[in-house]
């Protein structure tokens, strides 16, 4: 689904009144459905809020939950609690439950940053286990085991009594639920979410903080299921606490995988498919169980992304078609246009730190016995291209682990424009102004090639979840800035044709050129590159080589490369350090690197020349 | 606080059990990257397959053993080739969903069949307790440990001395290599997948003497689960000591605290060992990898 609103007003308008339309065909609905066919409609309402919810955090987030049913349960009891015992008005308990429940969210998504998917899914059903105990147990507030009674005006809903106004109410919260939701996940918080499904390493190191986002997905979805528990206390007569144990977070479960993993439109389908099903199938109760776990494997089997995802393939191929019986003028457009560098300015402050970028002394890091490194020194100056080069094994990669933060140095200081590195965490080197490329390029593969370069600007955007989620005009105008900003990078790099493809899609050579966009769009005075030129040809070395330079000239982007291909090397760096056995041998200009005997011995042994003349 | 003595042992009996469970998650586990949620259902098919063997087909119990092994280790079988191998290119969580899936299939089934009537069988040894010291313990029980010990030295004797358990152990440390050296990898899945779905089994007609046939038997797949995590989920040993250790916190608490906080415990453990040693106890300490 494309976003509510991005270009002008008539536009959206134009985009928009397809949704309209249905809206309004679903609130005429009550005038000619039985009102059993309204009940299902309601409680498909709820399942779509609760389908939202568990989507935006294992679609989009990535993070495995099964306690979907147990934040469902909390604001099912906490809204009908407040309301019928305490005579708390719905419209008050609604929100305060939703927000405290997002509170427990965050609590309970506390270990996703110390775990992965396994122990996540079994600390999630420890949580759904333990909520459910509870609700049983606590007799005194919950009514325990036979369940709680729960009415409308006993929620202060009078107005709402009848069913097809519970309805409206119902239709109402569950579209802005779902346009909130579009507004999340199209949104810098979206996209921090989808890169950190797509790649930590790098999502962390476009200065996305895990643990922030992580606990953020968590709290966002148990802020909708609360809502879905919410509106579920209105809409039923009584609470059973078997409905909210594990069985239910799995059947939410399937409303998504059925309808489509990180899709918005497959949150809609999914429980669209199987809140209407189950009443096809009423005939058959004692199957049900059978047949939907049956469905479940046959969708994972052939359909893994979902019915949202299978009907994306089909227009995708039936666009493909129409392209190729169209015209051909994708060559054209592939044909990389650049721009001009100097359209990109650079936010960080000119060199301060009497142009020292970055100086490194006396690093040292052993992994048990083995010395990786010992007492290795460097100095980049502003604006100098420096390389560090050396045999396989030399130590090169823990040297730039050890400067983003992955590893911890047995000894030694790092200091970036003056300021130690040793208290930063790797997601703040972006903010200081330090961003790295991975020799084993990591993009977010599933994500668009303008979202890449945009998640590189992550750290330069302020607007939060509130911005964010209402589109209200700053958060807006932030977004558009960086759009622009992020189609200028894309044109610099010959790009701008596949902006919204996957990058999983390009070829390895783009694949490298989008990486470096990505970095560049955080505005770094430091470039860190591990071996980019690794796997590219002889064209695209030059351009490489090239595209470097200019970087360097127009941006005054000091660069620390590592590289193993020695040619590249010897055009590219003002400056060459190489390492051997975790030690550095030489350090110069690249005509006396050349020349130097012990660093020949390292590469070659001896009686050899490195580069031919 | 006499009872205590007494509480650890039964909880050490119920732990063996968690950790028979608990070896068969970790076996595949190591093998594949999957957590196979269908495990559960394994111990339910033991239970059921020994239900039949035995009052239907009146088999002695020792032929009924052999044949719950025999049966459950076909699951495992059918669980990989329905669930995990089709997916070989999906992410884990895709998969665990597929195992997830056919679980609740194979438990859909049984209920279809045999309905949700719970059904008894008498094991071979005594239910009358005896006293060992101060502690009392059924022959049972005793048995059921007994029977545990057995098989882990087994297994210990087989991943070290036969071809294939040494085959076992290339495959779960690297795919690509073990495949050079000619061993048929998806082999090695469907045989791991067999023998870790036979303990699951084995775990099922142990425990179905003193607990009962009903189609929630599978519930036992969370404290073996717990276990294997508390053991570092890539460890046989760190599985036994952690399954031991969820069986008599099961029983301490629930004894010391209140009956129906025995249920949660595992869960109490469970967080508590992901927040303070979330590489289990007997699991190794993993440095990320860039």
């Amino acid at each position: 689904m494309a976003p509510l609103m991005v270009g002008a007003r008539g536009n959206a308008l134009a985009r928009l009144w397809p949704y309209g339309l249905l809206l309004l065909l679903l609130a005429v609905l009550p005038a000619v459905v039985s009102s059993y066919a309204l009940h299902i409609l309601s409680t498909l309402g709820i399942a779509v809020i609760l389908a939202l919810g568990l989507n935006i955090l294992m679609g989009f987030a990535g993070q495995v939950s099964l306690a979907n049913a147990a934040f469902f349960g909390i604001g099912a009891y906490a809204v009908a609690v407040l309301g019928n015992g305490y005579g708390v008005t719905f419209w008050l308990a609604l929100p305060l439950v939703a927000l405290l429940t997002a509170g427990i969210g965050f609590l309970v998504g506390l270990p996703a940053l110390r775990v992965s998917s396994h122990y996540l899914a079994l600390a999630t059903l420890a949580f759904v286990w333990t909520v459910q105990v509870v609700l049983i147990n606590w007799v005194s507030v919950t009514g325990g085991s036979p369940g709680l009674t729960s009415s409308r005006s006993g929620l202060g809903l009078s107005a709402f009594r009848a069913d097809w106004t519970y309805y409206l109410l119902i239709l109402a919260v569950t579209t802005v639920m779902v346009v909130l939701a579009v507004n999340i996940v199209h949104s810098k918080i979206g996209r921090a979410f989808t890169a950190i499904r797509d790649n930590e390493n790098a999502a962390e190191i476009m200065g996305v903080n895990l643990a922030k986002y992580k606990t953020l997905a968590f709290a966002i979805n148990a802020f909708y299921c609360a809502v879905a528990g919410g509106l579920q206390a209105g809409l039923v007569r009584f609470l059973d606490p078997y409905e909210f144990g594990l069985w239910p977070s799995i059947w939410h479960l399937l409303y998504i995988v059925v309808g489509g993993l990180g899709s918005i439109p497959g949150s809609i389908l999914g429980p669209l498919v199987l809140v209407s099903l189950p009443e096809a199938l009423r005939g058959f109760a004692e199957y049900r169980e059978l047949i939907f776990a049956v469905l479940m494997l046959l969708t994972l089997i052939y359909l893994p992304n979902g019915i949202a995802g299978g009907i994306d393939r089909l227009r995708q191929r039936w666009r493909a078609d129409r392209a190729t019986a169209g015209s051909n003028d994708t060559d054209a457009a592939s044909a990389p246009q650049r721009q001009s560098a100097t359209v990109l300015t650079t936010a960080h402050a000119p060199p301060a730190h009497g142009g020292i970028s970055l100086e490194v002394a006396g690093l040292t890091l052993s992994f048990g016995g083995l010395k990786a490194l010992q007492d290795a020194s460097l100095t980049v100056k502003e604006g100098e291209i420096r390389a560090l080069i050396g045999p396989n094994g030399a130590g090169k990669t823990t040297f730039l682990n050890l400067l983003c933060r992955v590893y911890t140095p047995d000894a030694g200081t790092m200091r970036f424009r003056g300021r130690s590195l040793l208290d930063v965490k790797s997601h703040d080197l972006v903010r200081l102004g330090i961003v790295r490329t991975f020799q084993n390029i990591r993009l977010f593969a599933k994500m668009t090639v303008l979202d890449n370069v945009l998640v590189g600007m992550h750290s330069h955007l302020d607007h939060g979840i509130i911005g964010c989620a209402w589109r209200l005009p700053g958060a807006m105008e932030e977004a558009r800035e960086a759009q622009r900003k992020a189609s200028l990078l894309l044109g610099y790099v010959g790009l701008e044709h596949a902006r919204d493809m996957p990058a999983a899609s390009l070829s390895f050579g783009q694949q490298r050129r989008l990486e470096l966009a990505r970095a560049l769009a955080a505005d770094p005075a430091l470039l860190l590159l591990d071996e980019p030129a690794s796997g590219l040809d002889k064209s695209e070395v030059a351009e490489l080589l090239a595209v470097l330079h200019t970087i360097r000239d127009q941006l005054g982007v000091s660069i620390l490369v590592i590289e193993h291909d020695m040619n590249f090397v010897m055009g590219l760096a003002d400056r060459i350090t190489v390492l051997d056995h975790g030690v550095v041998i030489a350090e110069g200009i690249p005509r006396d690197i050349q020349r130097d005997q012990l660093v020949i011995e390292a590469y070659l042994g001896k009686g050899h020349a490195l580069v031919e003349a | 606080m006499e009872l205590v003595p007494q509480l650890i042992v039964s909880g050490i009996a119920a732990g063996s059990l968690y950790a028979l469970v608990a070896i068969g998650l970790v076996l595949i586990y190591k093998a594949t990257d999957i957590v196979n949620f269908a495990q559960g259902e394994s111990v339910t098919v033991g239970a059921y397959m020994g239900w039949l063997c035995i009052t239907q087909f009146r088999l002695p119990y020792f032929v009924a053993v052999v044949l719950v092994l025999a049966g459950s280790a076909l699951v495992g079988m059918i669980v990989e080739r329905v669930a995990y191998r089709p997916l070989l290119k999906s992410p884990p969580f895709t998969v665990i969903l597929a195992t997830l899936a056919v679980g609740l299939i194979i438990k859909n089934a049984i209920r279809l069949v045999w309905q949700d009537t719970p059904r008894t069988i008498s094991g071979v040894f005594s239910a009358e307790p005896i006293e060992i010291g101060s502690v009392l313990i059924t022959p049972e029980r005793l048995a059921i440990m007994f029977t545990v010990a057995l098989v882990v030295a087994l297994l210990v004797l087989f991943f070290r001395f036969s071809k294939l358990g040494k085959a076992m152990r290339a495959t779960a440390q690297s795919q690509e290599a073990a495949s050079l050296m000619g061993i048929s990898v998806p082999g090695i899945f469907s045989k791991t997948w067999a023998l870790g779905s036979a303990l699951g089994g084995l775990a099922g007609v142990l425990i179905a003497p003193l607990v009962g046939i009903n189609t929630e038997l599978g519930a036992v797949l969370v404290p073996g689960f717990v276990a294997a995590v508390v053991g570092g989920f890539t460890s046989i040993p760190g599985a036994i000591v952690g399954g031991i250790l969820v069986g008599v916190l099961e029983n301490l608490g629930g004894v010391f605290i209140s009956s129906s906080f025995k249920q949660v415990v595992p869960f109490v453990v469970l967080i508590t060992v992901l927040m303070v040693l979330p590489t289990g106890l007997f699991g190794k300490p993993l440095r990320k990898a860039v």
